[in-house]
């Protein structure tokens, strides 16, 4: 029954079992669920579950980047399926990377993992991300927000060149710019025009949220 | 002799299991490498390189034969050109924390960015401290242009305190600037050749990866002969495996591949395996130092240094916690520091640092040094001597009644027997901490840092060493248009 298995996908995600989650999304599109409801009702369900034991320091680091994945993969077997609308129930939509030249992902990842947690849409780009892919792909999905991760202070200088293409292609009013990294600082964030800084992932969710006008009060 | 009291964690049979892991690791999946330079060595000693990756794969027989070409002894030299460490076998010496970027203001408890004034304050402290043998660049001042922070702080220290130091670099130019002010110190490059004065960290970047910057000062120091101290960092779980086997092999290979470079270049060059990996806390994402599993990897990872007959290096008596005289600060620092004696550790580094490796305090450095003076009495065991059994006096006071208090054997050795903590450990009756303030740790440890910095004088440098490293400096500043830089007056 469709019940069952949009329920199941929800639990067997919180169990982080991928093999059995990937199969019952296929199961469930071959029965005719709808994919927006495997989406909302099963993945994201799961996913905030996590979120929230997470909070409550029951789940952690290594369960979300799992579910994380499973979302990951999923959402790419799904695609077809979705109506190319954005998820109505989705936070926002975000951009993420590492900047060019940089190889260092670990905390520009974890911070993708909490974004997709929290309910945002998140389209994580890998390293070595130019400022033309950052922007070019923030078009492509109507993202409302491009996140740069850069852990060396020689290449921390490219989130600049990326805040100048977004002014330049005139999408400053549709799209914010958050940055993070070990070298980057506050001071540094408001003198390249970012609009949001954080000095670990514990302040990304926040952040995203205060950008695109969720801020809870 | 007295039985040293000595840690092993690893069996033999275990030792060779990670080393042989190791092996495969390297020839199997191999290192990124962007240098250019280090991969021409590594394809011409045998290596498979793929130039256009960047990225080498390390025949085991170049790694098993390459490897003892590295000395098992280096000395460092103070600034006055005495030897002062002998980083062999199991000696073991202390030195802060480096490049931490924000210090603990110790009047007003602010955890703030330092400024040169600290940077000098700082070292002048570490440089009364009996039980710290060197220096580090302990403080990214921020009140320079950042481009200069990692050369010029190493100026500031060299000119308030003789000990040697442990340093780095942040930038592609700045290791032959620093290796300029080493050489003013000494006279020439000969002589600093002859007496190193300071040793260079270079990090590879877990896992398997060696960055631009850090093979390039690497090379440069193995072939000016100024050592290098490898310090892999896997994060267990995020940038590393999250076993500690896993950890260790990964430690140990990339530990390996950086060996074979040094020797690579430079045939004989001074290299010392070292490192910082750490535990994730799965709930922060904080890579924590004082994780008991950071120090277990750390003791291990030293364990197959010395298989391998090389000196040693390590971060411990580190805290995450945020308050210099914290409880968790004196649990975490205390297991750190311990351990490390027990593993033999030729070089601790992290006296003073707290809160993942981004912080100093002065409170914490001085108790740190109350530690290792403890420390240091505990590997010089017990002696079992015909004086230390006191047989004699046993039968006297036995026989006659009395005390041993009045006995001219307790004055002839109460002071080399036990280790005298002065102030900073409290060790009144209640009744007198109580009236005399009830003093919390940190508070006699701030008494105590204030005493140094108004009594404790810095030796200067000789007017020569002082007239060519401020040249060293000006070049610098000019390269990089800078008019002033704070507390310099040539």
């Amino acid at each position: 029954m469709t019940t069952d298995i949009v329920s199941s996908i929800r639990d067997e995600l919180i169990n982080c079992q991928t093999d059995v989650v990937l199969d019952l999304v296929r199961k469930g599109i071959s029965e005719g669920i709808t994919a927006s409801t495997i989406v909302n009702k099963g993945l994201t369900a799961g996913i905030r579950v996590l979120g929230d034991r997470f909070e409550q320091g029951e789940a952690f680091l290594p369960e979300l980047a799992v579910a994380a994945e499973i979302m990951k993969q999923s959402l790419e077997f799904l695609e077809p399926h979705l109506a190319k609308s954005v998820d109505e129930e989705a936070l926002g939509t975000i951009v993420i990377g590492t900047v060019q030249g940089d190889i260092h992902d670990i905390g520009k990842s974890i911070v993708a993992t909490m974004l997709t947690v929290a309910g945002f849409t998140v389209h994580d780009l890998g390293t070595d991300v130019s400022p033309e892919v950052f922007v070019s792909k923030a078009k492509e999905v109507n993202a409302q927000i491009i996140a740069m991760s850069a852990l060396l202070t020689t290449t921390m200088e490219r989130m600049q060149e990326t805040v100048d293409l977004i002014a330049h292609e005139n999408l400053k009013d549709q799209v914010k710019v958050m940055v993070g990294g070990a070298p980057v600082s506050q001071q540094f964030a408001d003198k390249i025009g970012a609009d949001g800084y954080g000095v670990d992932f514990n302040q990304a969710v926040a952040i995203a949220k205060r950008l695109t006008g969720h801020t809870k009060e | 002799m007295p039985v040293r009291p000595q840690l092993t964690l690893l069996s033999e049979e275990e030792i060779q299991r990670i080393h042989d892991e190791s092996l495969i690791l390297l020839e199997e999946v191999g290192m990124k490498i962007q240098s250019q330079t280090a991969l021409e060595l590594l394809a011409t000693a045998g290596a498979k390189v793929d130039f256009e990756r960047e990225h080498a794969y390390f025949p085991k027989s170049l790694v098993e034969e390459t490897i003892h070409h590295a000395p098992s002894s280096i000395i460092l030299y103070s600034r006055n050109g005495e030897p002062a460490l002998h980083l062999e076998e199991n000696n073991i010496y202390f030195n802060p924390g480096s490049a931490a970027t924000h210090l603990l203001d110790r009047h007003t408890g602010e955890r703030r960015q330092p400024k040169v004034a600290d940077v000098i304050e700082f070292a002048k402290v570490v440089d009364s401290l009996p039980h710290i043998q060197a220096q580090s660049t302990a403080l990214i001042p921020a009140d320079v242009p950042a481009s200069l922070s990692d050369r010029y702080r190493l100026y500031q220290i060299l000119c308030h305190s003789t000990k040697p130091i442990v340093t780095g670099t942040f930038a592609l130019d700045a290791f032959e600037d620093m290796q300029g002010l080493l050489e003013a110190i000494r006279g020439s490059p000969k002589k600093l050749r002859e007496k190193p004065l300071a040793i260079f960290d270079t990090c590879p970047s877990a896992p398997l990866q060696w960055s631009e910057l850090t093979v390039h000062d690497l090379l440069l120091g193995a072939k000016a002969g100024i050592p290098i101290e490898l310090i892999s960092m896997p994060q267990l779980g995020a940038t590393g495996p999250i076993t500690l086997a896993g950890s260790l092999v990964l430690h140990n290979a990339e530990s390996l591949s950086g060996v074979v470079l040094t020797q690579l270049a430079a045939k004989g060059a001074p290299v010392i395996y070292g490192g910082s990996p750490t535990a994730v806390d799965m709930q922060y994402g904080t890579a924590r130092l004082g994780a008991i599993e950071s120090i277990m990897l750390t003791c291990a990872y030293t364990q197959m240094a010395k298989h391998y007959k090389l000196p040693t290096h390590g971060y411990l008596g580190l805290s995450d916690a945020k308050l210099g005289g914290d409880s968790q600060t004196g649990y975490e620092a205390a297991t750190g520091l311990l351990l490390a004696a027990m593993a033999g550790m030729n070089n601790v580094a992290g006296a003073g640092m707290l809160c993942f490796e981004s912080t100093q305090s002065y409170e914490k450095l001085v108790i740190d040094d109350i530690i290792v003076g403890m420390v240091q009495r505990f590997i010089l065991g017990l002696s079992i001597t015909e004086e230390t059994l006191a047989l004699q006096e046993l039968r006297e006071v036995g026989s006659k009644g009395g005390d041993f208090l009045r006995l001219r054997h307790t004055l002839n050795w109460f002071r080399k027997e036990h280790y005298l903590p002065g102030e900073l450990v409290d060790r009144q009756p209640y009744e007198n901490w109580l009236s005399s303030g009830a003093l919390t740790s940190g508070a006699r440890a701030r008494t105590s840092v204030e005493t140094i910095i108004s009594t404790h004088e810095a030796i200067p440098l000789s007017k020569s060493q002082q007239q060519d490293s401020d040249a060293v400096v000006k070049r610098f500043m000019k390269r990089y248009n800078c008019s002033n830089l704070p507390n310099f007056s040539p």
